[in-house]
């Protein structure tokens, strides 16, 4: 296996040049974030790990057209993105990644107690309800910039806009979100 | 700034991307109105509770998974990958689908040329055949259309008729070989005339010296399949009679016809029509000379046997009635018509009604003969 300090650049040369194992750190350096980003496009456990596996394999045999021209971050971020918005596209109803959601959402935060625990849990799904709802070009843009804190010059890079259109998708998508989450976030402020 | 103005800034004034001075503006202007300081407030949880959601780890053997795949793509490539990435290796694989194709053109061509020649012969002969024929046929006739080849079958049987003596072989070597008559040797000549082997052999051997040579009259012959047995004898093959005196006195004839291969019936349109009958057998020996019967024998004593069995055969196969056409040109249609008259009875003549185009005249292109060969009546008074 190829060291873990050497940077991207390298691993995808190694690869370039046939060195099949530079591909299995980049993977290991990039799974997480992918499978986030993609589950929160997505909302289903299981429809992020196939679609993550998907990205990588795509990326894989992609990687001879890969130039060096961008980080292999943003490019990999894209391919992502294409897949995601695509299985999004395909998945038939929304209620039915709301179901799964409810199924599948992990709990990363054991230690607070019960009571805690499942208000916290509700939020989210009511957050990744309201991802869900969303336009795919505003949950994107949220996710990137709000979730996953891309810089504004790398998201207007990775959607290939201009950064002014960025912001101006950004305050429309928290808008469009924040009416989306009105109901319960004044429910819960009544109950609070 | 008002309400609005502050609305449409909230988001960057919550990322802290506005410039000093106006997220200075909006600071005041939130802080003294609590319409905006509420909304900018719900917007600033939204923004936490989404990116208070928990990062998630990848499933359990999630990059195992990857690298699995990835190790069945790369041992085995894409048909793309295989076909043209590797060329290098693929070389000799290559080289031999591209010399295959090269063999198989060059075979599809040497098949195809041969068709094509017989197709533009067809489609050139006046007396073309419709293009149901076999390969076979169409090589036939393509050998026939050729200038007198000499092992043809009307020729081969020309040459085996020639058992006569010398000043009547010698026309038919001419004819055989397709010289002028005018070009006839002397007398003495005449009677070193050969054998019909030797004719044969020696037209042969001429043939294939000299150069093509292309008959001044030329006669394509077209008959039906019984004309093949050869058994006639007559410059037309009309029977084993054979008037050669009566050839002798065809003197003005510039040049004999010649001959050539049968070619299949087709529906065509005969410019004249004659009705002949075969003289009888027997009035051959009566009007041949006493030097002709030497010398046949000595010729059927060369002949090969089978020119026996078909003479045998010949009485039978005469008995039927024969349709034959031949092509002539228009200038040799008098000749032609005189050799017809010496070799048989003619019954009849009859011009056909042209249903060809104007510009198609008969000068423009050769004559097509049809002729009936009708059986030898005994009642026929001989000539």
């Amino acid at each position: 296996m190829v060291s873990e300090a050497i940077s991207d650049a390298e691993c995808v040369q190694k690869l370039q040049r046939g060195q099949t194992d530079a591909f299995e750190t980049l993977v290991r350096r990039h799974e997480k974030t992918i499978f986030n980003l993609v589950y929160r496009m997505l909302g289903d456990y299981d429809e992020a790990a196939e679609t993550s596996q998907e990205v990588f394999l795509s990326a894989y045999r992609a990687i001879g057209q890969f130039r060096g021209e961008s980080n292999f971050s943003t490019w990999l971020y894209r391919i992502a993105l294409n897949h995601a918005t695509t299985r999004r596209k395909n998945l038939s109803t929304r209620q039915q990644r709301n179901v799964s959601l409810e199924m599948t959402e992990p709990l990363s935060d054991p230690q607070p107690g019960p009571a805690e625990t499942m208000e916290k849990k509700e939020i989210r799904e009511h957050v990744q309800k309201a991802l869900n709802n969303l336009a795919p070009d505003d949950a994107t843009v949220i996710v990137l910039r709000d979730l996953q804190d891309v810089p504004y010059e790398e998201v207007a890079q990775l959607l290939e806009i201009p950064v002014g259109t960025v912001k101006s998708r950004l305050h429309r998508a928290r808008q469009a979100l924040k009416s989306e989450l009105a109901s319960y976030f004044y429910a819960g402020r009544k109950a609070v | 700034m008002n309400c609005e103005e502050v609305a449409n800034h909230f988001s960057d004034y919550l990322d802290k991307s506005l410039d000093t001075a106006t997220m200075t503006r909006v600071a005041t202007h939130i802080i003294a109105c609590p319409v905006c300081r509420a909304e900018s407030n719900d917007l600033a949880d939204c923004i936490e509770q989404v990116a208070g959601l928990p990062a998630l780890d990848a499933p359990l053997g999630f990059a195992q998974r990857v690298m699995a795949h990835v190790r069945e793509i790369e041992a085995k490539p894409t048909i793309w990958q295989w076909l043209f990435q590797s060329w290098s290796k693929k070389t000799p694989l290559q080289a031999t689908a591209v010399v295959m194709v090269a063999v198989l053109a060059v075979f599809l061509y040497q098949k195809e040329e041969p068709l094509k020649q017989n197709d533009s012969m067809l489609f050139t002969s006046p007396s073309a055949a419709p293009t149901a024929s076999t390969g076979k046929e169409r090589t036939k006739t393509r050998e026939s259309l050729t200038p007198a080849p000499l092992d043809s079958p009307a020729e081969k049987k020309l040459q085996a008729t020639v058992q006569a003596p010398a000043e009547v072989a010698k026309p038919l070597a001419d004819v055989a070989s397709a010289k002028p008559l005018s070009s006839l040797s002397a007398p003495s000549e005449q009677s070193q005339a050969p054998t019909p082997l030797r004719a044969e052999v020696e037209s042969r051997l001429e043939e294939k010296t000299e150069a093509p040579r292309k008959p001044p009259i030329r006669a394509l012959e077209v008959t039906t399949g019984r004309e093949a047995s050869g058994v006639s004898s007559g410059m037309f093959g009309f029977g084993p009679s054979l008037p050669l005196g009566e050839m002798r006195q065809l003197a003005p004839r510039s040049a004999p016809m010649a001959l050539e291969n049968s070619l299949p019936l087709g529906d065509r349109t005969t410019d004249f029509e004659f009705v002949v009958r075969r003289r009888a057998p027997q009035r051959k020996d009566q009007a041949e000379s006493a030097s002709v019967d030497s010398m046949r024998q000595s010729a059927e004593a060369d002949a090969a046997p089978s020119m026996a069995a078909r003479r045998s055969a010949a009485p039978k196969i005469e008995s039927f009635a024969e349709i034959r056409f031949y092509n002539v040109a228009p200038e040799h249609f008098e000749i032609f018509k005189k050799e017809l008259a010496a070799e048989t009875n003619i019954e009849s003549e009859a011009k056909a009604v042209a249903k060809e185009k104007p510009a198609a005249t008969p000068a423009d292109r050769p004559l097509l003969i049809k002729v009936t060969i009708l059986p030898p009546d005994s009642a026929t008074p001989s000539r």
